[in-house]
């Protein structure tokens, strides 16, 4: 059960403002996509939602409780678990121990039990391990699982920094610009997994720029220019709203 | 106990070797080393939960180790308790001097924490010269009496030859190694190796930086604690060297040798550093110099440490202990 | 009273302004190229050392040994950052903090092998006698130190404010690739800073240890100090670790001198600890 509303989000640095009034909301089981120029305030949108950069104003209501200021790891135990527009990962681990940390927020033994070992722990590590098994499988990873991070290519990167996102037990997962750095079969490949991963039950905002994705699977667009929303609506609507096409035309970008 | 079944070959005759010591070494002073060995393992084995596994370099271990030292001395000079309460104490203490130290410097960016830890032990070592009243003074205090285990009913007997102090030491160091394999090997780890490789990352999949990085030092300050207990009472002395940045430098050189972020790493490490200049005979004057020089070359050509290079070692033995148990499976 | 006061602060005014010079050289090291480098005494105390000997030894000027000693903590700067520092530049700063922990180490406890413990004094061609300005005696090794200091402020600041070489390193500081991109030979940039602080370092150095003594640790609490100097005056402001020197030296000698002299050097660490609390900017910092 998780919906996002984001309500009239501003934040100013300076003199410059970078996101402007930005209201929407993203509904269960929706698959959301952020677009817009480069330096449109898409990922300053995100750092504000998951707790990375405080707003000048305004609210993130996420399941009606108010989760604007509170400090990332908060956020994530919430259920509400990002990627990153850079590729972020741990690089000298290896794929399966990477997924295996991604459990954190939804594993819950204390220093005394560890160290005593209980069945209480013994179980959850169980757990946890099927858990980032069955995760690997569901993104692809699976063969990869022994293998240490850094030498995966750029788009099994991406894909592991979904599965890391995905250990986490996620209601809500922000994807920021998954597809960068992948080829067109791995793109379809994510593709495929995000429309899997909403028919487990997860709903998904994304940034993304390849228009071919986000029309492929977004159930509606919101579209960001100079830190203003200026179009919400279903993909068809986007591709022809005038303004959206004047924005990408001719701003920067 | 199924971190038994982990223990390779070589961790069983390290085992084997470390409860048998005392049998065939004659020589007091060779005891004295081992028992050194062994205060060191615990002290590094605490540090190294800090620098190898959360990645902060904190130069103010000593400082706890002081605190420890200290607080298990007056205690038992003072009042009169037998050695348990005392040890309990120190490492409290020094837990407390960990969690306000750590509660102030986490906050920091590397570059400064680094500083920060310093300034603090350094802080604390004055204070310690300074502070007559309390702590005697520059020449420390002289007299601290030797452990006393102190189980009412069954047994008050005072730890004093070697080989008493020997077996003590290996106890804590055992429980100390368990208790870190276990922290090591759990989510709490794994949250602090989180932090280590990538701040940001981790925060964003649920872990407190910054409430992770805290019991990380302060367990480590107790680790420091315990060992200055013991040092207090194995001495039956307390100086102000306890808060001395040598030690720290020591403790530097054997988790850089033998190897970061591992727990063998630490072990190897104090045993080498330990025992490297009895074997080779060395003069007091020219231990220093050599000590800086190894760091220099170790951090720049041995950066993951020795204990790496141990491993293929390990492995060939452990597949001749796997194909040994084989044939005598076989054969029954 | 009055006229201890002022003689405390005149005092730790000299003091600080040789805590200063150690912390411009510093400043170039650690506040600019944020290099963690504790064997940064150990270029002050080489400087020293080689002054010392040049004089004592070969009986070379005592000016001309400035400038010799200079040279040489140069040489030995040049060859430690090309072979240790260089390697390690873009690795985790654990790894610089060991390298030159090691290399502090080393260099100190040799430099005791080779030198002794006992503290040695440069002879120097100041008459001894003080000179009275008001109320306060100093003599004339303190002035020298003093307008020396003063000047390599004066150079160091025109030198990175107005010169082709000093524009190059606030670019290579401020984005490396960004520089690198544009031109600017960033490694040896690198180079030629480390080669500036070490030189500056020995400078403190030789002046400190000609009006104290000169002995192998004596690069130990300078270098924490340093460290201090630079973190209060703000990472990068050479005026502002300047004055921060001078602010330290006054707080420790007027500590010293009011409440213990047990406690002065704690003086430094109190403050440190205060400034990245609650003004991490540094006092002079933006």
């Amino acid at each position: 059960m998780a919906n996002l509303e984001l309500k009239e989000l501003t934040i100013q640095f300076g003199g410059l403002v970078a996101l402007q009034d930005l209201s929407f909301h993203v509904a269960d089981e929706e698959i959301v996509a952020l677009i817009g120029p480069n330096g449109a305030g898409k990922t300053t949108a995100f750092n504000i939602i998951t707790g990375f950069l405080p707003p000048t104003r305004g609210h993130v209501m996420y399941s009606g409780e108010d989760v604007v200021r509170l400090p990332p790891h908060q956020i994530a135990s919430k259920g509400l678990i990002r990627t990153f527009q850079k590729t972020n990962i741990f690089s000298s681990v290896s794929v399966f121990d990477g997924v295996m940390m991604g459990r954190h927020c939804r594993t819950r033994s204390g220093f005394l039990k560890i160290i005593l070992n209980t069945r209480y722990v013994q179980m959850e590590e169980e757990r946890s391990k099927e858990k980032a098994e069955t995760i690997l499988d569901f993104v692809g990873l699976a063969h990869r699982r022994d293998e240490m991070a850094r030498n995966l290519s750029s788009g099994e990167q991406r894909l592991l920094e979904i599965a890391v996102a995905l250990a986490g037990e996620p209601n809500l997962l922000l994807l920021d610009e998954p597809a960068t750095g992948m080829n067109p079969s791995e793109k379809e490949r994510v593709m495929t997994l995000i429309k899997k991963v909403r028919s487990n039950g997860i709903t998904v905002l994304l940034v993304e720029h390849d228009m071919g994705l986000v029309m492929g699977i977004s159930d509606r667009i919101v579209v960001l220019n100079f830190g203003k929303k200026i179009a919400e609506g279903k993909p068809r609507e986007i591709q022809e709203n005038e303004e959206v096409i004047r924005a990408y035309l001719g701003g920067a970008g | 106990m199924d971190c038994l079944k982990q223990l390779k070959l070589v961790h069983w005759i390290g085992i084997l070797l470390a409860l048998t010591a005392p049998l065939f070494v004659q020589s007091g002073y060779l005891m004295h080393i081992l028992i050194d060995t062994g205060f060191f393992v615990i002290l590094v084995t605490g540090l190294n939960i800090v620098i190898g596994y959360t990645g902060a370099l904190s130069l103010g271990q000593q400082a706890f180790l002081g605190i420890g030292g200290y607080t298990s001395a007056l205690l038992m000079k003072n009042y009169h308790l037998s050695y348990l309460p005392c040890l309990v104490a120190a490492a409290l203490l020094a837990g407390i001097g960990g969690l306000l130290i750590g509660a102030v410097c986490l906050r920091l960016r590397s570059h400064y924490f680094v500083i920060v830890t310093l300034a603090f032990a350094l802080i604390m070592e004055l204070v310690c010269i300074n502070w007559v009243d309390l702590t005697g003074g520059p020449m420390g205090m002289p007299g601290i009496p030797s452990p006393t285990l102190y189980l009412p009913g069954l047994t008050n007997f005072t730890f004093q030859t070697k080989t008493h102090y020997y077996y003590l030491v290996l106890v804590m160091v055992f429980i100390g190694l368990y208790v870190a394999y276990r922290l090591i090997h759990s989510r709490i780890g794994r949250a602090l190796i989180a932090i280590r490789e990538n701040e940001e990352l981790a925060k964003s999949m649920g872990v407190n930086a910054f409430g992770y990085s805290l019991f990380a030092f302060v367990i480590s300050s107790m680790y420091a604690g315990i060992a200055g207990s013991f040092q207090a009472h194995y001495l039956n002395l307390v100086t102000p060297d306890m808060f001395s940045f040598y030690s720290m430098i020591s403790m530097l050189l054997m988790i850089a040798i033998g190897g970061k972020g591992t727990i063998s790493g630490p072990i190897l490490g104090a045993i080498i550093i330990s025992m490297l200049p009895e074997f080779l005979r060395m003069a007091e004057t020219y231990r220093l110099p050599i000590f800086g020089f190894l760091l220099v070359v170790v951090t720049l050509y041995i950066p993951d440490g020795i204990v790496h290079k141990v491993r293929p070692i390990s492995n060939v033995l452990e597949n001749w202990k796997m194909r040994l148990w084989r044939t005598l499976s076989l054969k029954s | 009273m009055l006229q201890q006061f002022i003689t405390h602060m005149f005092n730790g005014a000299i003091i600080g302004s040789a805590y200063g010079l150690m912390g411009v050289g510093l400043t170039l090291i650690f506040g600019l190229m944020n290099v963690v480098n504790f064997a940064h005494g150990e270029l002050y105390m080489l400087g020293a050392f080689l002054v010392y000997s040049l004089v004592t030894i070969l009986q070379v000027n005592y000016f001309l040994a400035i400038l010799l000693g200079m040279g040489g903590v140069l040489i030995f700067g040049v060859i430690i950052e090309r072979l240790t520092i260089k390697p390690i530049r873009n690795a985790p700063i654990l790894m610089t903090a060991l390298v030159t922990i090691g290399l502090s180490i080393f260099l100190k406890n040799t430099a005791l092998v080779i030198w002794g413990g006992v503290p040695k004094k440069i002879p120097n061609p100041f008459p001894s006698a003080s000179l009275k300005l008001g109320y306060i005696y100093v003599t004339q090794p303190r002035i020298f130190a003093l307008l020396l200091t003063i000047g390599v402020i004066i150079l160091l600041h025109y030198l990175i404010k107005k010169t082709k070489l000093g524009k190059a390193m606030r670019a290579t500081f401020e984005n490396k690739d960004a520089a690198s991109l544009m031109g600017i030979r960033v490694d040896r940039i690198y180079l030629y800073t480390f080669g500036i602080g070490s030189v500056v370092a020995a400078m403190a150095g030789i002046l400190l240890g000609t009006i104290y003594l000169v002995y192998p640790t004596m690069g130990e609490l300078a270098v924490l100090k340093a460290f201090i100097i630079v973190i209060m005056g703000g990472m990068g402001n050479f005026v502002g670790a300047f004055f921060s020197g001078i602010i330290l030296g006054i707080s420790e000698s007027l500590g010293a001198g009011f409440i213990s002299t047990g406690y002065k050097d704690a003086v430094g660490f109190v403050i440190v600890i205060l400034v990245l609390l609650f003004r991490p900017q540094g006092l002079f910092g933006e």
